[in-house]
């Protein structure tokens, strides 16, 4: 896993997988995952990031999102509670 | 691709990779989704149940979580928010027009529009030709064309009598007279015409019934 020290990303667009942040700032930057190895952010910071998905990722998100949209929503809450670690 | 039409899960576990299900029903069903092609969801209704996602697809909602702890919650809650919505379906919306198709190409328009207007004018050639042309030219070799119905003359019209209700009247008491009357018709052949009335009586008296006679 590739690790990236105090960089301030901006107006740019970031390949977040198998990567590790510490204490970078993303200002105005899209984070894009395409499902691998989950990244690591440490002491970092956020303002206005956008999130891209591609491959694994954006395929499991089309799957949530089309239960949704076929009135499953539920389905969609669980995984909402989740990454809010709400349950 | 498997595609299911039509059919009712209920208390089942189904694996829906790179699946398509239309007008499906899923009662109580556990939704198990691996990370392989997204599956597609057309008419499908949904009661009970739960998701489960596994091998490559549990990464997704643990990066989305990573980033709501680390800082980035206001992106991942408009990541929620539109796969609530079910605005992040890509796959199940109708793909997008092609921009170049769209807007205003009035050159393209013009183009399109003068080709099809040539396309109909030659086809209206072609009808012309073959139902005017060829079979003057080829079928009667060229000959003059002459009209399907001549109006006849006034002179060649058969007269008829400027007061034809009396004439009418005339023939028909002509007509009646003659049933009523002796006449030769033919003096030296022996035929001769007599009333209807006379006739009859003749035929009875005689008793023949025998027509033509």
């Amino acid at each position: 896993m590739e690790t990236i020290t105090n960089k301030a990303f901006r107006d740019e667009s970031v390949v977040v997988d198998d990567k590790s942040f510490a204490g970078c700032s993303f200002v105005d930057v899209i984070l894009v995952y395409s499902g691998g190895v989950l990244p690591a952010f440490v002491n970092c910071s956020f303002d206005d990031v956008a999130l891209q998905f591609e491959g694994t990722a954006a395929n499991t998100l089309r799957f949530l999102g089309g239960l949704s949209a076929n009135g499953f929503p539920a389905a969609v809450e669980n995984i909402s509670n989740t990454v809010r670690g709400t349950k | 691709m498997a595609t299911f039409q039509n059919e009712i899960f209920e208390n089942k576990e189904v694996v829906v990779d790179d699946n398509r299900y239309e007008g499906c029903a899923f009662y109580n069903c556990t939704m198990v989704y691996r990370g392989g092609k997204a599956p597609e969801f057309i008419r499908c209704s949904f009661r009970g149940g739960k998701v489960q996602l596994e091998d490559d697809a549990v990464r997704t909602p643990r990066y989305l979580g990573t980033l709501y702890v680390s800082g980035a919650s206001q992106a991942v809650e408009g990541v929620l928010a539109r796969l609530k919505s079910g605005t992040l379906a890509d796959n199940q919306r109708p793909v997008a027009c092609d921009p170049v198709n769209t807007g205003t190409h009035y050159g393209r328009l013009g183009l399109y529009s003068a080709v099809f207007a040539f396309v109909i004018f030659v086809i209206i050639g072609l009808f012309w030709f073959g139902y005017l042309i060829y079979p003057t030219q080829q079928v009667l070799g060229g000959e003059e064309t002459r009209p399907l119905s001549e109006e006849i003359p006034l002179e060649v019209m058969p007269s008829l009598p400027l007061e034809l209700q009396t004439v009418y009247d005339g023939m028909t008491e002509s007509q009646l007279a003659q049933n009523d009357s002796y006449a030769w018709l033919d003096a030296d052949n022996g035929a001769v015409r007599i009333p209807v009335s006379a006739a009859i009586e003749l035929l009875l008296a005689d008793g023949s019934s025998d027509e033509g006679e």
